[in-house]
């Protein structure tokens, strides 16, 4: 069985569209962790001259000016920042068009981000928008962390109208959010957006590799010398399942590393330590830190990948031909991403929390969900944040999955 | 050791033909194998292929039961697979695979330990002349080499039964030569198992021959028993070549054979009466005269 299993992958890697995608995986990698960086853009004025910089130049700047909000987010500096901002609202008007460059880039970037989630959280109860600046008070600053969680609570009153124990999900969540908030300037939220591009990238090149495992036995007919073996029914079934787990695992491990380690190389490593209700919304429900969410996103996509593995495994062992197989996982795979686009609503979200690849694509992503929409769904009786589920049904997905596959090719008697 | 079918039948569902929609490709077969060599003899598509797929445990028989010492092949499982060989009449291999590397997977599925393997590959390898070319890729190998590393792979685990569906396709007279002598040392208190379709193969290897035609075993015996059945109905006559559309034609001649002569006269092998052509005289009778005979 050992031996076999060494066959086995040497047999996989030894094929020649495999190598080519495993190469794509890894290139990939290198590739989307590093673009990111390169749609920085920073403008600031020089001798009245205004300049434009791109790039990790353009990062050293803004994490340069940002300094002073850097570290703990403290009730004190976004008083500071609010009154920074006042200041010159009354001086030059409407900040956003009348502002100086010089000044905008030395009184106003530096606090940005945290006065950003303190106008947020001030938005009114009722109809959700948020008030001007000029009317926002040093004690609400100093109230911050109160504000938040008075945010959450009438936000979700909002939101989850007709579903009380959504709401009070929501509210236990936040509660366990921990406070005060962390700030390090310099991460770029699109980060997650490429995080999960990537990993929809991957589970394609996953796919392409795993989908002829085992139609392209049937396909060239091998598959009748294999079927005459000792080890060649249930326990090659299982070998290849394994071989192909390994292979791919290895793979993620290794293209992440490579992913993590680029892109956090590039914006910091204290970046990780940013909490993600001062990068994303203070009303996000989730407490934890950017490290903790990247962990978390792969996660998810590691459970999704398997999950996909798992189903392309199933539809080559019952497919004709290698053709076949591709199409009909790959399809399957973009239905979320397509569904979530061209239906939405709530079938859309349903159906795709069913699916293995649920929580990879686009604006149907995992982190998507876990950062900017708040989703419940309700099954029955229970309410069950929707981001809990993307990981819990492709994970249960997999053993079924794998086990439909060691029954099908062990059965498949060929007529 | 012997293995035993009995009324092993296989239908296949034919949706082209609405008349016929059951296909039998293998109807009531009943045999009893015994070690040595047993040719299997039929015109194409009697059903010999699916019979041996039968055998090997790939293909599950509609109805009827295969027993390897009187125990199900279907409830022995791996322990029957451990025991066979089977070259396939096609089959495919993995495009980037060399015959060296295909022989080791082929191994390792067979559950055969590293040592051992490179021992059989080696021993295998020289056995059907391949050891030049083991580090090429096999579909870069002729028709015929590629026959000899399926005939290597049938015979990796050393096999008890070994089961070989057409297996001198495409091999030329040396090789064919080679190919029986491996063969005739292999079956001592073994089965081994060959189709065919060209006699002259099996006529001199196979101790036991199975005559199949649309699905049934005709006949089954040693090439003496069968070849007795038409003893004194084979002939040789010379005609001239313009009598030929004739005896052609002629009621209970069948021609089995015919050959130029220098005189540009013809000489005819037919089976039938020795009065039919004048001139005749009697032949020794081959299995190749009661194939045709059969037919
Ligand atoms: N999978 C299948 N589905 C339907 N019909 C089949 C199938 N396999 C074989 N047959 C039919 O069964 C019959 C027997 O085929 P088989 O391949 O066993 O013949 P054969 O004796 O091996 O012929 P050949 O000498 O050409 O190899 C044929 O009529 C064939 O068309
Ligand atoms: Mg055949």
């Amino acid at each position: 069985m050992i031996r076999l299993y060494k066959e086995e992958l040497k047999r996989i890697v030894r094929t020649k569209s495999t190598l080519l995608f495993l190469a794509a995986a890894v290139a990939l990698s290198v590739f989307m962790a590093y673009i990111p960086v390169t749609y920085v853009r920073f403008t600031y004025e020089e001798n009245g001259q205004e300049m434009t910089l791109k790039g990790r130049d353009a990062l050293a700047l803004r994490k340069q000016l940002q300094a002073p909000s850097a570290g703990e987010v403290t009730p004190e500096k976004m008083a500071q920042g609010l009154e920074s901002y006042q200041k010159n609202l009354e001086r030059y008007g409407d900040f956003y068009d009348d502002f100086p460059l010089s000044v905008h880039n030395t009184e106003i970037f530096p606090w940005s981000p945290l006065i950003t989630r303190l106008h947020e959280v001030m938005a009114d109860p009722d109809t959700g928008l948020a008030p001007d600046y000029a009317k926002i008070t040093e004690a609400d600053a100093l109230h911050f962390y109160d504000h938040c969680r008075t945010r959450v609570a009438d936000l979700m009153k909002s939101e989850q109208k007709d579903n009380p124990q959504a709401q009070q999900i929501a509210t236990s969540m936040y509660d366990n959010v921990t406070m005060p908030f962390y700030y390090y300037p310099g991460y770029n939220s699109n980060m997650f957006e490429y995080e999960g591009m990537y990993l929809f990238l991957l589970m394609f090149l996953c796919i392409m590799i795993t989908a002829p495992l085992f139609c392209c036995e049937y396909q060239t007919g091998a598959d009748d010398i294999l079927r005459s073996t000792k080890l060649g029914r249930r326990k090659l079934a299982f070998i290849k399942i394994l071989s192909i787990l390994t292979l791919s695992i290895l793979l993620f491990v290794l293209c992440m590393t490579i992913f993590m380690v680029i892109s956090n190389s590039i914006f910091g490593w204290e970046c990780r330590q940013t909490s993600m209700q001062i990068l994303f919304s203070a009303s996000t429900l989730l407490g934890l830190n950017i490290g903790q969410l990247q962990n978390l996103v792969m996660l998810a996509g590691f459970i999704a990948l398997l999950s996909c593995i798992s189903f392309a495994l199933f539809v080559s062992s019952a497919s004709k031909n290698t053709t076949i197989a591709t199409s009909l996982t790959i399809a399957f795979s973009l239905a979320p991403s397509i569904l979530y686009m061209m239906a939405g609503g709530n079938f859309a979200a349903y159906f795709r929390v069913l699916l293995p690849s649920g929580a990879l694509g686009g604006s149907n992503s995992f982190s998507y969900a876990l950062t900017y929409y708040f989703e419940f769904l309700k099954i029955g009786p229970v309410t069950v944040w929707t981001p809990w589920l993307l990981m819990l049904v492709p994970a249960a997905e997999i053993p079924l999955f794998l086990w439909l596959t060691v029954r099908t090719y062990s059965r498949r008697s060929l007529n | 050791m012997e293995i035993i079918l009995e009324h092993v039948t296989k239908h296949f569902k034919d949706k082209s033909n609405k008349n016929n929609p059951v296909k039998k490709a293998v109807e009531n077969v009943n045999l009893h194998l015994t070690p040595g060599v047993w040719g299997l003899l039929g015109a194409n598509g009697s059903g010999k292929t699916t019979l041996m797929r039968m055998v090997c445990g790939i293909m599950k028989p509609t109805s009827g039961c295969i027993r390897y010492d009187g125990i199900d092949i279907e409830s022995l499982d791996e322990a029957y697979r451990d025991k066979i060989g089977y070259l396939p009449q096609e089959f495919g291999f993995y495009p980037e695979f060399t015959v060296q590397q295909y022989l080791e997977y082929i191994s390792a599925l067979k559950g055969l330990s590293d040592d051992l393997a490179k021992e059989r590959i080696n021993e295998l390898l020289a056995k059907v002349s391949l050891e030049e070319v083991r580090r090429k890729k096999i579909i870069k190998l002729s028709g015929g080499m590629k026959r000899r590393v399926g005939i290597a792979q049938a015979l990796l685990n050393d096999p008890e039964f070994l089961v070989l569906d057409e297996p001198t396709s495409g091999l030329d007279p040396a090789e064919r030569v080679r190919f029986r002598n491996l063969l005739s040392e292999f079956a001592k208190d073994r089965i081994v198992l060959i189709s065919t379709h060209i006699v002259s193969d099996i006529e001199y290897i196979a101790t036991q021959n199975a005559i199949m035609k649309n699905g049934e075993i005709l006949h089954t015996g040693t090439t003496q028993e069968l070849v007795a059945r038409i003893h004194g109905k084979v002939f040789q006559a010379t005609i001239p070549q313009q009598e030929l559309p004739m005896w052609e034609s002629a009621p209970g001649i069948q021609i089995v054979n015919l050959r130029n002569e220098e005189d540009g006269r013809l000489c005819l092998r037919y089976l039938g009466k020795q009065a039919d052509i004048p001139d005749a005289v009697p032949q020794n009778p081959t299995l190749e005269d009661l194939y045709l005979y059969l037919k």
